[in-house]
């Protein structure tokens, strides 16, 4: 899809990508898997954001059904790292690896529509090897720490305590809005009015 | 070793698709396969049959096998074990993995295998984590295959004569061994 949008400034008419243009306004978008490209992007353009005004907010708008945990763990870390605020919006869904980006939001600036999907669950296994039991041992440790590194975010996040958390997302669960608003993956739902600000 | 060699004769004298009929009238059994569940029943059933018909004389099973799945080789040890005529395992070539676990399991003082057969012994092999399981049936897995392969490393234990941990420590990783030293390891009692 095209997604050049022209823009007026003073040397004239530049044709920019309304990704790119959004970006410059310090909105950044987290659509899609959560790839290896992806997430250096958005870490990237979090650092720069954070060091053009850090007191100023940046808004990650969330429409992402997961992908690795690395890189979902890698922005969470950027996100924690920066002083800037960050004012997090779901649109469409946060699934699994992606609901930890949403609920790691700036406490009181993490949104989600009316309609939006929110699905907590354990890690699931995307890949095997052949292996002995010494190899299965170590990467059992490994999914099994990556899984609670994610609960524990959670956990962090929505303020309940470890075990609770993963008696709950011991299975997958899907939440609208209001069941996340009320779990509190999300502090408010936002409504959007004709200019597109939220309110 | 004068029943190996009369055993051994039909091979070089008929074809060889009725060799295995000769052989079988002398209950000989060759295991050339990998070792399956289908190829267990079939083990396990001729078996039976073999001590069913005389319960004093020996069975005789030649291995030249790259071994299988695990399961395939309890259902054979525990019927090796249940029967009562003795059970002559003969190495032919080459036993590996779960293949070697029957050879070890052979009656004692009548495991065989030939001077040139190569004989490996491991761990129980698996593809994990299953793609599309979470972590907790992960874990779960995990530990039923350890617990497969705890039981099969009881085996090679109880049949070599080594502690359980030594036997462990080893089956780590692939461990080759030639018919002599597979004789010192106690997987054998005789060479060719």
């Amino acid at each position: 899809m095209n997604t050049i949008v022209i823009e007026t400034t003073d040397q004239g008419e530049v044709a920019i990508d309304v990704f790119q243009k959004l970006s410059n306004d310090r909105i950044l978008f987290v659509s899609g898997e959560i790839t290896d490209d992806m997430a250096s992007d958005i870490c990237a353009t979090l650092l720069l954001k954070d060091s053009e005004d850090s007191n100023k907010k940046i808004t990650i708008f969330i429409n992402s059904r997961g992908g690795d945990i690395r890189n979902a763990l890698a922005i969470y870390d950027m996100m924690s790292m920066i002083d800037a605020p960050i004012e997090t919006i779901c649109i469409g869904s946060a699934m699994k690896e992606a609901v930890i980006l949403l609920a790691a939001g700036t406490p009181g600036m993490r949104f989600a529509t009316k309609h939006s999907v929110i699905c907590a669950g354990q890690l699931i296994n995307s890949w095997m090897r052949h292996s002995d039991l010494t190899d299965a041992q170590s990467m059992l440790s490994h999914s099994l720490s990556d899984n609670k590194k994610m609960m524990d975010v959670i956990a962090k996040t929505t303020k309940k305590p470890l075990k609770e958390v993963m008696a709950d997302f011991e299975r997958i669960v899907f939440m609208d809005s209001k069941q996340a608003l009320k779990y509190g993956f999300i502090d408010k739902i936002v409504t959007f009015n004709k200019q597109g600000q939220s309110k | 070793m004068k029943l190996c060699e009369s055993e051994l004769a039909p091979l070089k004298q008929s074809k060889y698709d009725s060799s295995y009929i000769h052989l079988a009238a002398e209950r000989v059994i060759f295991l050339k396969e990998p070792v399956t569940k289908e190829l267990a029943s079939e083990l396990a059933a001729l078996l039976l049959y073999y001590d069913n018909e005389d319960q004093k004389e020996d069975i005789t099973l030649y291995i030249h096998s790259n071994g299988g799945d695990a399961d395939g080789l309890i259902n054979i040890y525990d019927v090796m074990h249940m029967i009562k005529a003795p059970i002559q395992t003969i190495c032919l070539g080459k036993a590996y993995s779960a293949a070697a676990v029957m050879l070890a399991a052979g009656s004692k003082g009548k495991r065989y295998a030939f001077k040139n057969s190569k004989i490996m012994i491991h761990g129980v092999q698996f593809s994990f984590p299953i793609p599309g399981e979470d972590q907790i049936n992960s874990k779960n897995y995990f530990n039923f295959v350890k617990l497969n392969n705890d039981n099969i490393m009881k085996m090679l234990a109880a049949d070599t004569g080594h502690t359980l941990e030594k036997i462990k420590e080893d089956c780590k990783r692939d461990l080759f061994l030639d018919a002599k030293e597979a004789l010192a390891y106690g997987i054998i009692d005789h060479i060719l």
